[in-house]
């Protein structure tokens, strides 16, 4: 751009920002052309999957359908799959957040013997890797409880997180106590106030917590990976990992799954994007 | 309120708030901890489980068996390698990124959203994406290739590129995690710094190299230590699209953990590779917080 060029556009602010804005929407979508490609293929017959995309020529085509999104829900129960994934990050982000914030609660608020030694305790867990206790984990609750395909299998090791109690309690110290000690003068047991006044309060570390929660595990692979033996317990990464390589293997189809495997995280992302990204990031201050 | 509790439980309610969670982290996280460190000293495998009795304590003799072996150097070598390639390359590209998108502009959160994107998507759908479009025959990627007029590439079926690949697709899948994180301490950096600066004369590469690189010293530690960390933990990739192929160039820790305990059935050894695996990551960690000044350790 010439001189003439950086004075005009200093000149119209406005003219800035659209042609920035342009320059922007083309770049994000070179930067997410696996994602674009993804959908654009699940949309095409199969034939032209293999054949368009080397040459380009149907970046814009003509004819999209859904059979290959048809073409999956007949070869495998992919509703089945689904079900089990939302039953396992269900009952993380419920069951298990509840535990997470009662300990921090108690962590935070309730001076009692071993607290301390408990907190250095969780924090210290943080470290360890869940890589470093699969095959301890997989001996344990698949062979010897014997819960493999079975919803617990999956979701007991991830129920209660050192992270997310350590977070929580961290939240919780920095939320006043005037509200709770006036209800310990009035009597309230503590078990009522985490009940009524703790988890109200924590709200917005909760969210996050859930956020956090549902898009790790939705994504969990290694583990789901070990406790499945069988297709139709299977949880939708795994399952996509199977279809992958079952024949016949037909593109179109394999990234029809891919994309209903994506939806639901994708719709929690349109919903709570900027509560997402501040997620990752307090994930990641934090660690 | 009306008070049912008894003060007997009153008294001990911050135990029993946290007994369910600590129940859990001993049975989940110590417990199978132990016993990996001690699985790891043993002869512990698929055949032993079958015949309660035969198993034997085994001192270090997985370590020193791994040491001495070249599947696992190899292993080690291309986790390093992998890791090596993808921390540096990402957190420059996610320094980048940062800076571009510090700003609340249209344009910049269009760009924002679009680098988180890949950060929330599966590794395993973003596998399969990208081995699609690594595909040597009909893949994307050599038909852009071919526009270009460049002959095509063998992408993951060739030793020499495989690794490669992956820590492409690595670092596009997780820069925008690691951008949040210095988006989050560039906005920490007081805008008077860059008032004064300007009024001193210095130019945006001046400003940049003197405010902005210097007090985002404690994030790029962190955004070092996060990314070494989890490229340490490469798995999906390699298990779901390479198998650790073409001749054992993409075989990482992980998926030889992996494959030593639930194809082999060798409990024993795999625990000596976890442990090894989580003595790499204690490392990290431990160096981090020395290179981090007090006040900001968790």
């Amino acid at each position: 751009l010439q001189r003439g060029g950086a004075v005009f556009l200093k000149n119209r602010p406005a003219f800035k920002n659209t042609a920035l804005t342009i320059i922007s929407v083309v770049a994000g979508a070179i930067f997410l052309f696996p994602l674009i490609w993804m959908v654009h293929a699940s949309l095409l017959p199969d034939a032209l999957v293999i054949r368009e995309i080397n040459t380009l020529k149907q970046l814009f085509p003509l004819s999209l359908s859904f059979q290959n999104y048809a073409d999956v829900f007949r070869r495998v129960s992919f509703l089945k799959t689904l079900a089990v994934s939302f039953g396992f990050v269900l009952v993380i982000i419920t069951v298990g957040l509840f535990f997470n914030a009662a300990c921090a609660f108690a962590l935070a608020r309730i001076r009692f013997r071993g607290s301390g030694l408990i907190l250095t305790a969780v924090t210290a867990l943080i470290i360890i890797p869940f890589e470093a206790l699969a095959i301890p984990l997989f001996l344990m609750v698949g062979v010897k409880w014997q819960l493999m395909n079975t919803l617990p299998g999956l979701f007991l090791p991830f129920l209660v997180k050192a992270f997310n109690i350590f977070f929580l309690r961290q939240y919780f110290l920095s939320l006043p106590t005037s509200l709770e000690e006036a209800a310990r003068v009035e009597g309230a047991s503590w078990f009522r106030i985490f009940l009524s006044i703790g988890l109200p309060l924590a709200r917005p570390a909760l969210v996050t917590c859930v956020l956090l929660d549902f898009v790790t595990h939705w994504s969990e692979y290694l583990w789901p990976l070990l406790m499945t033996n069988i297709p139709s317990f299977e949880t939708v990464q795994i399952g996509l990992g199977h279809f992958y390589t079952l024949p016949p293997i037909q593109w179109g189809d394999i990234m029809a799954y891919s994309v209903m495997a994506t939806i639901p995280v994708a719709i929690v992302f349109l919903f709570f994007q900027r509560q997402i990204t501040q997620s990752f990031l307090q994930s990641g201050l934090k660690m | 309120m009306k008070e049912r509790v008894t003060p007997f439980l009153d008294n001990h309610a911050g135990l029993l708030l946290s007994l369910p969670a600590l129940t859990f982290l001993l049975l989940f996280i110590v417990w199978p901890f132990v016993l990996a460190c001690y699985g790891s000293l043993t002869n512990m495998s698929f055949q032993t489980l079958m015949h309660p009795g035969t198993t034997r304590f085994n001192g270090l003799n997985h370590y020193r068996d791994l040491l001495g072996d070249p599947a696992f150097r190899n292993a080690l070598k291309n986790s390093f390698h992998f890791t090596l390639l993808t921390v540096p390359l990402q957190t420059a590209l996610a320094l980048c990124f940062a800076v571009i998108v510090n700003g609340s502009l249209l344009w910049q959160r269009i760009l924002r959203t679009c680098f988180f994107m890949p950060v929330i998507t599966s590794m395993a759908v973003l596998s399969v994406i990208w081995s699609l479009l690594y595909n040597p025959q009909f893949g994307a990627f050599n038909g852009f290739l071919g526009l270009l007029g460049l002959p095509p590439q063998p992408f993951l079926d060739s030793p020499f590129q495989a690794l490669y690949c992956i820590v492409v697709m690595s670092v596009w899948q997780g820069v925008g995690f690691q951008m949040m994180i210095f988006l989050a301490g560039l906005q920490a950096i007081p805008g008077e710094l860059y008032e004064i600066a300007r009024l001193d004369g210095a130019g945006p590469i001046q400003r940049f190299k003197y405010i902005t690189l210097p007090l985002l010293k404690n994030t790029t530690v962190l955004v070092i230590f996060i990314t070494t960390v989890f490229a340490f933990k490469l798995f999906v990739q390699p298990h779901l699209i390479t198998h650790g192929g073409p001749e054992g160039t993409t075989t990482t820790l992980i998926l030889l953990l992996y494959d030593e305990a639930f194809t082999h059935g060798r409990y024993g050894r795999a625990s000596a590779v976890a442990v090894t695996f989580f003595v790499v990551v204690l490392a990290v960690a431990l160096l981090q917080r020395k290179l981090l000044p007090k006040e900001d350790k968790a």
